[in-house]
């Protein structure tokens, strides 16, 4: 049992006129995984290094498994850190770096063989355990941290950026494992991720933070479909969502709902997919040009100028080089209505 | 062609240069062995055509020699352990600890490696003086214990290791003592190293602060029993350069000793994760 509830938090470093986390609220169910997804600097570090008791908060609560944690060490948190850099003691061989956590709690020697073994064929360590870190690749020293954080069977993993030091294809293999790793340790997981498709394959919960506030939280499939304001809609898909203002709907000759009712001030969202384009004209659809088509494999992304927009669609259709002509509609279900400012979905 | 010339160049001034170091130390030694006939002549030889021992065994004669080497160790020895310890405890505090005012203070610190040991020499003398700390083993060692110089590099190198380290070392469940003496320490081998041998040979080779601090005879270190044993003497240089060979010898064999971690120190700015 060992959910994570955070209550208004607030951050601000000392000497900093900014907060970095203004009224944090969220919780984590027990054996649950969490991602904290945001751009670069908006805060994910600072907090789940005050979840761990790295860094204390100005303000608000954290409770893990029930107990508020203020003032609790880090080392009695009964969590595992698994930070960006692995952060591994570049002196001590795989096997001390894995178990000196394990030796410090004075677990008997035949406990922590047992465990070690376990976790390094696991993580397929095995023939790595006399290594010092800087002989294994960023790969292997992942899954060092990886079996550091794991072998104490902690409640709680938390974890920041494990992936971004890999190359693109060990990313891909490696986050499904992680996945099933922790869902097989139920173990509850706190991810810190700037990387969309990360927290969206991984993810139980999103929690999305920008500029060190709460945008929005959901399930990965709420938060595609409903993004509860602009900076979530175009933070989560790519290619990106085209976002419009209703003057350039009508521009487009494209009636909304909205607009039948009288309004114009909203901004539309569509995804790139959720466009349906033709090299013919239809009737009904709108015209623009292609400006460019990037063929993906398995879709094209075309980049579409159209009354002064420009639109960016993903077809499954071959489009063919050259061809400039071109003539959409959008699926109307699937369109996403923000208030002018953008911050709220309506 | 032209490659193999300027090696060849190169090498021939190396070896132009390592035998203009070397001469004075194997002038030295020669001379250690030579008997007084072969010193004072008209044309005298790199080498001794008659071999003795005289000078040393006046040396061993006219100087407790094991009295001032004992003294010598302790000095030496004592000053690198302390040195060490106290020098990388500043120098942690300095780059890894958080407290108010700790950049003042650092710059504070700088600010007093401006000052010449000379100047500080006298007051320092005085306040041992005060303490009844003069022919005391502890009033020869306790100042030269810390340096700031050593803090200040051990700091910038200390400044290298990611705080990350230390985090995992939190939550993995060492003392901040333990983080200090197992991880933090064994990270900056080869700058302590380095600064070690730097006081081992520093201290052994003093000469000004003992002759100022110990007073009693049975109190001197080697370089100061020498010297005084030399006025006495007149100017027996075969004497004398026994008692420099038998200073030296020590020094020597700690700085090969510590060759390997010494040279990583110098060329290394960062510890590699
Ligand atoms: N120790 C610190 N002192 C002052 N500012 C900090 C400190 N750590 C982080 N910050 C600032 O807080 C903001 C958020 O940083 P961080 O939590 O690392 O973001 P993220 O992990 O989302 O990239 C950044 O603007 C950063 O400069
Ligand atoms: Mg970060």
């Amino acid at each position: 049992m060992a959910e994570i509830r955070i209550e208004n938090l607030c951050k601000t470093f000392h000497g900093a006129s900014k907060p970095v986390l203004e009224n944090i609220s969220f919780n984590v169910d027990d054996s649950r995984f969490v991602s904290l997804l945001g751009p670069s600097g908006c805060g994910k570090t600072t907090l789940l290094r005050i979840i761990a008791g790295l860094e204390d908060q100005s303000s608000g609560k954290v409770f893990i498994g029930g107990r508020d944690v203020d003032g609790v060490h880090p080392r009695d948190r009964d969590m595992s850190f698994v930070f960006q850099n692995y952060a591994l003691y570049p002196h001590f061989s795989v096997r001390d770096n894995i178990s000196l956590g394990l030796r410090l709690r004075k677990v008997p020697a035949k406990e922590i063989d047992s465990r070690l073994n376990r976790i390094s064929t696991m993580l397929g360590l095995e023939s790595l355990l006399e290594r010092k870190p800087r002989a294994l690749s960023g790969g292997q020293r992942q899954r060092v941290a990886l079996a550091r954080a794991l072998i104490r069977n902690p409640k709680v993993f938390l974890l920041d950026e494990p992936l971004s030091n890999l190359d693109a294809k060990l990313r891909d293999r490696t986050r499904g494992e992680l996945k099933m790793l922790f869902r097989s340790v139920k173990g509850t997981v706190v991810y810190v991720t700037h990387d969309q498709v990360e927290a969206m394959t991984m993810s139980d919960k999103i929690v999305i933070i920008n500029e060190g506030r709460i945008q929005q939280i959901g399930s990965p499939e709420e938060i595609y479909d409903k993004p509860a304001n602009v900076f979530v809609a175009a933070f989560i898909g790519t290619p990106q969502i085209n976002l419009l203002t209703g003057a350039q709907l009508r521009e487009l000759g494209f009636r909304t709902l909205q607009q039948a009712e009288g309004k114009d001030g909203f901004i539309c969202g569509i995804r790139p997919e959720n466009v349906s384009v033709s090299g013919e004209p239809r009737e009904g659809w709108m015209k623009g040009g292609v400006v460019m088509s990037e063929p993906t494999g398995a879709v094209t992304i075309l980049t579409v100028s159209a009354a002064g927009a420009e639109l960016r669609f993903s077809t499954g259709l071959k489009w063919p080089s050259g061809k400039s002509d071109i003539w959409f509609n959008f699926e109307t279900e699937r369109l996403h209505f923000f208030d002018p400012a953008g911050e709220r979905r309506i | 062609m032209k490659k193999q010339l300027s090696k060849t160049a190169f090498y021939a001034f190396m070896l132009i240069s390592v035998a203009i170091t070397l001469f004075p130390f194997i002038w030295m030694i020669s001379t250690s062995f030579k008997p007084p006939d072969e010193i004072f002549t008209k044309h005298p030889s790199l080498f001794p055509s008659r071999f003795t021992l005289d000078g040393y065994r006046q040396l061993f004669a006219a100087v407790s020699m094991w009295t001032h080497l004992f003294n010598s160790v302790i000095y030496a020895v004592f000053v690198t352990i302390l040195s060490v310890l106290f020098n990388s405890m500043a120098a942690y505090a300095f780059a890894k600890l958080r407290f108010p005012g700790r950049e003042k203070l650092f710059a504070l610190l700088l600010v007093t490696m401006m000052v010449p040991g000379q100047v500080t020499m006298l007051p320092v003398f005085l306040i041992l003086k005060s303490m009844g700390l003069l022919n005391t083993y502890a009033g020869l060692i306790i100042p030269g214990s810390a340096a700031v110089f050593a803090i200040f590099m051990i700091r910038q190198f200390m400044a290298e290791i990611p705080e990350e380290i230390l985090e995992a070392a939190r939550i993995d469940g060492l003392s901040e003592f333990s983080i200090f003496w197992r991880i933090i320490l064994p990270l900056c081998r080869p700058i302590i190293a380095t600064l070690a041998v730097f006081s081992f040979i520093g201290a052994w080779n003093d000469f000004l602060w003992p002759l100022i601090i110990m007073l009693r005879e049975d109190k001197y270190t080697l370089p100061v029993a020498l010297a005084s044993a030399n006025g006495q003497y007149n100017t027996d240089w075969a004497f004398l350069m026994a008692g420099a060979v038998v200073v030296v010898i020590p020094a020597v064999l700690i700085f090969l000793l510590a060759q390997k971690h010494y040279i990583k120190g110098i060329a290394a700015g960062a510890v590699k994760g």
